[in-house]
């Protein structure tokens, strides 16, 4: 039962990583249509960027996570502007081969300045073990936790309750009619592709502080996907469900079979929640009235 | 006919446009239209006449549509706008009720008019949400609901309302009465009407039901295959044999049926009519 527990927070850990950058991917998705298939690169661009700033500019741990939030946020609306504002209006097969070349030349770019060799944090967030009767659990996998979920909480209400927040809806529902009601589609782009990176780039840090930060971060980071799919594209809180499922199945397997196996269990479950509900366990079918 | 002469200081005013789509034959040549503060303009023809392509070009679209101004301008209050963004002309006092209404299906009707409430001033915005629903009652008891489950004249309501809260001192209404039920048609246009004479907003309408729109309007201008064919008061127009027999379907000694001869004649007669 310990044995099982364990897992089960540490599923919940790698869960809440892969639900914030499912989050991001939600984001963007909600805001701008773009299925952004570069998310797990970005992931590994802030695993990278927070490695410089903690390596490099010799930075505290905090000061190191928020320059790390800051260059992510500028490479997201930089990203908007060069590569994805160009491609407005083009065929949703342009886009994502645009999201697709893009997730291969970070990829390379990463092993061409950082080698393709493990590195690991020189200063990371506490990792101390704390014990709670014979559960003994890591600390960081309780700050994982509870960064993720302040972070989604927060951007759930931004896009509930604030005006910025109902502009991205609507652009991401009717660009035509939004800037008809004198909403700027390309201001709306930009913020939500800030936003995404910055999920990205934190669940970066958080794989990074869980695991070693190497170019195959992009490979983990695709486990978003099934975790935005599971969860239902467009929905917020199914993105985040979504990861902390894929999370516990994964570790779970792990811990009870190997890592192969984990990998059946989790693409296994994508297929059924597929099945039996298309659109995702939260998501919603297109709402229109015939 | 005689031509309504321009005033010198008009709120609107297109000068001679051509506009194309991509490299396309331009659907519009040569056109020019003007509207005053507070005049209600239609704008009639049959499909492709062009008169989509000119509410666009008007309200800052025609970018989004892969289509340019090739020649002429479109000045609103003095200011040229051609070229400009659609979310700036909005700001400008101009506001758009788009064909096919273009409604958030997954947004709340509350929201819809929080949306369209972006370019006004916030001190107005109190004022405009007790405006549109006192001019629309019916969406009072769905302003919680999902704009994609209303009705379609519901919708068409949430529509206009969202453009109304921006008040605007102009608005271009497309194509307002598509898919509409007559009795709700004219409940909407009632309400235009009320809008318009307290508030002295002035409106371009698109229309393909001439006589709805020629009863709203005080004057109108006949667009055919991208250039205008007629333009008068609205009931110089009404009287107009040409009007009655191309639009309104009133000529005496026309049979009840429209034959492929009769289109033809229609074909010719507008030719001749340039």
């Amino acid at each position: 039962m310990i044995f099982f527990l364990q897992l089960l927070v540490s599923g919940l850990a790698v869960g809440s990583v892969y639900g914030l950058v499912a989050l991001g991917f939600v984001l963007i998705f909600k805001a701008t249509d773009v299925f952004n298939f570069a998310q797990g690169d970005l992931l590994a661009v802030g695993a990278y960027l927070m490695f410089v700033a903690l390596a490099v500019f010799n930075l505290p741990v905090a000061l190191a996570i928020i320059a790390t939030v800051v260059a992510a946020g500028i490479l997201g609306a930089m990203l908007q502007r060069v590569v994805f504002k160009p491609l407005q209006g083009q065929p949703l097969l342009t886009v994502v081969m645009a999201t697709i070349a893009l997730s291969l030349i970070i990829q390379g770019a990463l092993v061409i300045i950082f080698g393709s060799q493990d590195l690991s944090f020189p200063r990371t967030l506490p990792s101390s073990i704390v014990a709670i009767g014979a559960l003994r659990l890591s600390m960081l996998d309780l700050i994982i936790m509870g960064c993720s979920v302040v972070c989604v909480s927060a951007f759930a209400l931004f896009f509930r309750y604030t005006s910025l927040g109902l502009q991205m809806r609507a652009t991401a529902e009717h660009p035509e009619a939004a800037a008809l009601s004198g909403i700027n589609s390309d201001r709306v782009f930009t913020v939500a592709f800030s936003i995404g990176t910055v999920t990205a780039a934190l669940g970066g840090i958080f794989l990074g502080s869980l695991q070693v930060v190497s170019p195959t971060l992009s490979q983990i980071g695709l486990l978003a996907f099934p975790a935005v799919v599971v969860g239902g594209l467009t929905s917020i809180p199914g993105s985040v469900i979504g990861g902390l499922l894929i999370g516990v199945l994964q570790q779970l397997s792990a811990g009870y079979f190997d890592g192969a196996v984990a990998s059946v269990v989790v693409y296994s479950g994508l297929l059924l929640v597929l099945l039996l509900r298309p659109q995702g366990l939260l998501g919603r079918p297109s709402v229109q009235r015939h | 006919m005689a031509a309504i002469d321009a005033p010198a200081t008009a709120l609107l005013s297109v000068s001679n446009i051509e506009v194309a789509y991509g490299r396309s034959a331009p659907a519009l040549r040569g056109v020019s239209l003007r509207l005053r503060e507070g005049e209600v303009v239609s704008l009639l023809g049959a499909n492709g006449a062009g008169k989509t392509t000119l509410i666009r070009s008007i309200s800052g679209l025609l970018k989004l549509h892969s289509a340019k101004v090739l020649s002429g301008q479109v000045n609103l209050d003095g200011a040229r706008i051609d070229g400009v963004a659609a979310h700036h002309i909005a700001r400008k006092g101009l506001s758009q009720v788009p064909e096919g209404r273009m409604i958030f299906a997954n947004l709340t009707v509350a929201e819809h008019l929080q949306i369209g409430a972006l370019s006004a001033p916030v001190e107005k915005h109190e004022m405009s949400r007790r405006l549109v629903l006192d001019l629309f009652p019916a969406l009072r008891p769905r302003i919680d609901d999902q704009a994609g489950w209303l009705s379609g004249g519901e919708q068409q309501m949430v529509a206009i309302g969202r453009a109304l809260m921006a008040s605007p001192r102009l608005m271009l209404l497309d194509e307002v009465s598509l898919g509409l039920a007559p009795i709700i048609t004219r409940s909407i246009f009632e309400q235009l009407d009320r809008y318009r004479r307290e508030t002295g907003c002035a409106m371009l309408v698109v229309e393909q039901n001439a006589k709805l729109a020629l009863d709203f309007c005080d004057r109108a201008y006949v667009l055919d295959r991208g250039r205008i064919l007629l333009e008068g008061s609205a009931a110089d127009l009404k009287a107009d044999p040409r009007v009655q027999d191309l639009y309104l379907g009133e000529a005496p000694g026309e049979g009840s049926a429209y034959t492929f001869r009769d289109a033809k004649r229609y074909r010719r007669r507008t030719r001749w009519l340039k």
